[in-house]
């Protein structure tokens, strides 16, 4: 999220995205990537398939940035309202539930957006991290930003499957008691 | 936590839409991270469409994998294939179509020269320090145009010069700042100069500055 960049900063690189440089788009992947992942697997509910949906929206920001207007929505929200418009947009012409589920993930991806406060609270998120085990963490980290499946981290990193699963879990369990986020108000996307 | 509901030990066996709640409840981790097979998926899904103390479960964990996604770091397979889809010329494929307007040629041939872009050994030289250039054999409708592909390095300036006809320049990369009151001009931007202006133009400092230009001879 934004705790490592600051608004003038994500102008800046976003000015220079529209210029066509393509270390700030790396910039900005690193800073807002994992967001859109976590906002397209919201309504997808498939890592696969969210993986090529994030691609293809940072392909749309590329091709995009110079229409990008920062006086009408942060950086943030614009990378976020492509993702959203291309995952429904896949899960309209994937699923033939599509009206039923899309309704249930759209009111949990809306009316619920993720507290983006807790999100933008470096320091916060940071101490609820640390005090995940360095097992629990690193599970996550494989499955989240490596992509690796259960399987493919209980092989790499020798430990049993169940064990991997059970780290994932708990990590997961953990960090949501530790930021408290069911008892934080939402809100919307912030820069 | 509302998944204690279901009994750690697996002792409620409440069915609800032909599912046992506990096993719905023990898939929510892998549900919101994706990594669930799809008729797993559809079983969570129909059983969430039920039950609100679900829904606020799972809820709860996505805002965790919300924060646990915010850090910086990389979702590495598709930074890998993102970097795969902007390298060398690909990473003008959504200007080909502008480009073979401007050339009048195919959107092949268009990508053919955008794959040597980045190769020094094509370029000539241009009229002055840090301006390279790309002779372009235009098609048919653009014969009579001196067409090119003009690279200016970063800060480096094409001197003053006159249209004698009119020019239309399709920046590709980059950015420059005419010396006239137009202002700037960025990727994917189109400047028309008519004939009988002139100007000089210097491209922006952070990157070499390449351009697609088509300039016309004098209307006999």
């Amino acid at each position: 999220m934004t705790q490592n960049l600051a608004a003038t900063d994500v102008l800046e690189l976003s000015n220079r995205l529209a210029r066509g440089d393509r270390t700030a788009l790396s910039v900005l992947f690193e800073a807002y990537g994992g967001m859109v992942l976590a906002t397209v697997l919201r309504l997808l509910r498939n890592r696969a398939e969210a993986e090529e949906v994030v691609q293809e929206t940072f392909l749309d920001v590329w091709r995009r940035a110079r229409h990008y207007q920062p006086e009408r929505a942060a950086f943030s929200t614009w990378v976020i309202t492509i993702a959203k418009t291309r995952a429904i947009d896949r899960l309209r012409a994937n699923d033939t539930r599509a009206r039923t589920v899309e309704s249930v993930r759209l009111e949990s991806s809306e009316a619920h957006e993720p507290d983006l406060d807790v999100v933008a609270d470096g320091p916060k998120l940071k101490a609820c991290l640390a005090a995940l085990s360095g097992e629990q963490r690193s599970t996550l980290e494989l499955a989240y930003f490596q992509g690796l499946s259960q399987s493919e981290i209980a092989a790499r990193t020798g430990t049993p499957l169940g064990t991997v699963k059970t780290r994932t879990r708990q990590a997961l369990r953990k960090l949501s008691e530790l930021l408290g986020v069911s008892k934080l108000p939402t809100h919307s996307v912030s820069p | 936590m509302p998944r204690s509901r279901f009994g750690a030990k697996g002792g409620d066996k409440k069915v609800t839409h032909g599912m046992k709640e506990h096993e719905v409840a023990q898939h929510f981790e892998e549900y919101v991270l994706g990594l669930l097979a799809p008729e797993r998926v559809a079983e969570v899904d129909a059983h969430l469409q039920t039950c609100a103390a679900c829904r606020k479960d799972v809820r709860e964990l996505e805002q965790a994998m919300m924060a646990f996604s915010a850090q910086p770091n990389s979702v590495e397979k598709v930074r890998a294939r993102l970097d795969a889809s902007l390298s060398g010329g690909a990473r003008f494929d959504h200007l080909i179509d502008d480009a073979a307007e401007l050339f009048d040629l195919k959107p092949d041939e268009v990508r053919a020269l955008f794959a040597s872009i980045d190769d020094p050994g094509v370029y000539s030289e241009g009229p002055a320090d840090g301006v390279k250039i790309i002779p372009v054999t235009p098609g048919p409708r653009a014969k009579d145009s001196f067409s090119a592909i003009v690279r200016v390095d970063a800060g480096a300036t094409f001197p003053m010069h006159e249209h004698f006809g009119e020019e239309r320049v399709l920046v590709l990369e980059g950015g420059y700042r005419s010396s006239g009151a137009e202002g700037e001009f960025w990727r994917g931007d189109l400047d028309v100069r008519q004939a009988g202006t002139s100007h000089s133009f210097t491209a922006l400092d952070d990157l070499p500055c390449i351009c697609a230009s088509v300039a016309w001879p004098p209307k006999e």
